[in-house]
């Protein structure tokens, strides 16, 4: 009996705190982000992510724009490799990275991914954040539903 | 070649044992159920993986006792004189290794985690509409693995006590002690929620350290029953008192000057041999033979005891 106490306990405290902000995140990425800078790296994929004179184009830069949007925080962009912005990624140095990454990308084991967002030609859609960041996933997360609904 | 006897539990047991089988079998479909469960909802906890590591080998005990069910009370055969109760042991033993391998295993996996300092990311599921964190989630799915196996543990603790039976007492041990690795598992999510992704590899560390905990004890109780130590209660507290009873019921006889019993278990029954110093006049066969029938009624787990008479006793060697 004492164990079902004890649970109901936790499990309270938790629900409790849940009322505040929680998930939180571990490095605090949400924080940074809300109402000031969305530090986004950008990897080239046809059709997803692209650059046309200078400035990133695709369908996951759209997104990326109205999910800033709703954030209130203006853009930085980081155009480079996937394998030089996984690793800045990794360390939380950028707050995203969009590249049309799928479900299944190998880069899983070092960074974070949304569920899918979209599903085209049979590859599920997905974006990628720092591990462990669960506050702004939960945020992108929500984002994403909606968008999903909007585009229906 | 002569073989022995037939085994077949006192009709108070047989119950217990019927009973014993039909709860192992819920234990096995509930333990798989959980499995599913918490694999489907598993995300990326370190800690939630070591629980579910270890619900997936906690159904081997189970499944070891009723495989070994099938075959323990096969009456002996030419080739197997000594019948099948040792099957038990070597059941026994096989879980221990399992489980003391995923300790070891579970123990590596989860420093690794911790030293790497890998964050892990819990992200969110849709549910009729609502964007619920996956966390919450896993909380009630370690909740499921939980309370369960409490409940069945306890019931069958008491049942391993009446029929003698090792492994499904560490199955049921296990079992009862099960929640606190789910609420281990269950802190270390909240640890995440909190933003302390150190809180579920230390959560992952103490859950292995009790898997290896576990799997050293098995390994080691199987290992001595193995190697035929002599017989213990079945919390291996204190020797069991058979042991005094049969010395007891034999010394008392009037035919017998002296008496030492060697008794060793093969599952859960007792073989053994007892060596008798006869009375100058008496009558040996007869009283040999009687003796067997009595001594066998004291105890159904007492299952074959052959008699001996001697001239003298050695002097009693060994610690």
């Amino acid at each position: 009996m004492r164990f079902f106490i004890q649970l109901s306990l936790i499990l309270s405290i938790a629900f409790l705190t849940a009322c505040g902000r929680y998930p939180q995140d571990a490095r605090g990425t949400l924080e940074e982000a809300l109402n000031d800078t969305l530090k986004v790296g950008v990897a080239i994929h046809e059709g997803w992510v692209m650059i046309q004179n200078d400035e990133p184009k695709g369908r996951e830069v759209l997104l990326t724009k109205a999910f800033a949007k709703e954030l209130n925080a203006t853009i930085e962009w980081f155009v480079a490799d996937e394998s030089e912005l996984v690793p800045l990624l990794e360390k939380g140095e950028i707050h995203m990275l969009i590249g049309g990454f799928t479900k299944n990308s190998p880069w899983k084991k070092h960074v974070g991914f949304t569920n899918p967002y979209i599903k085209v030609d049979n590859k599920q859609h997905v974006i990628a954040i720092p591990p462990g960041e669960n506050a702004f996933l939960m945020r992108l997360e929500q984002f994403l539903n909606e968008y999903q609904n909007i585009k229906e | 070649m002569i073989t022995t006897g037939d085994f077949e539990f006192p009709e108070k047991l047989q119950k217990t044992f019927k009973r014993t089988i039909w709860l192992e079998w819920i234990t096995v479909g509930y333990l798989i159920s959980v499995v599913v469960v918490m694999y489907l909802s598993m995300g990326n906890s370190q800690a939630m993986k070591a629980a579910w590591l270890e619900d997936l080998l906690s159904l081997v005990p189970a499944i070891s006792f009723l495989v070994a069910s099938r075959f323990y009370n096969k009456p002996a055969t030419k080739k197997f004189l000594y019948g099948y109760h040792r099957v038990y042991s070597i059941a026994f033993l096989c879980g221990s290794v399992a489980l003391f391998g995923m300790g070891i295993f579970l123990i590596v996996d989860s420093t690794i985690a911790l030293v790497k300092a890998e964050h892990p990311t819990i992200g969110a599921i849709t549910l009729f509409g609502n964007t619920i964190w996956m966390g919450w989630v896993m909380i009630a799915a370690l909740t499921y693995s939980a309370v369960p196996a409490v409940i069945l543990g306890r019931k069958k603790l008491p049942l391993s006590e009446k029929l003698h039976n090792k492994i499904l007492h560490t199955d049921a041990q296990a079992q009862k002690a099960d929640w606190m690795t789910a609420v281990a598992a269950i802190v270390g999510i909240i640890g995440i929620g909190f933003g302390l992704w150190w809180m579920d590899a230390a959560a992952a560390i103490f859950i292995s350290i009790s898997v290896l905990k576990d799997g050293i004890n098995s390994l080691k109780d199987s290992v001595t029953g193995l190697m035929d130590e002599i017989p213990t209660t079945i919390d291996k507290q204190k020797e069991e008192p058979i042991m005094a009873k049969l010395h007891e019921s034999i010394i008392e006889l009037d035919w017998v000057d002296d008496v030492r019993i060697r008794l060793r278990e093969a599952g859960n029954v007792f073989f053994g041999e007892a060596f008798i110093i006869p009375k100058k006049d008496a009558n040996i066969l007869d009283n040999i033979e009687k003796t067997r029938q009595r001594v066998l009624q004291i105890d159904w787990k007492l299952h074959d005891l052959v008699i001996t008479v001697v001239k003298e006793l050695p002097e009693e060697n060994g610690g």
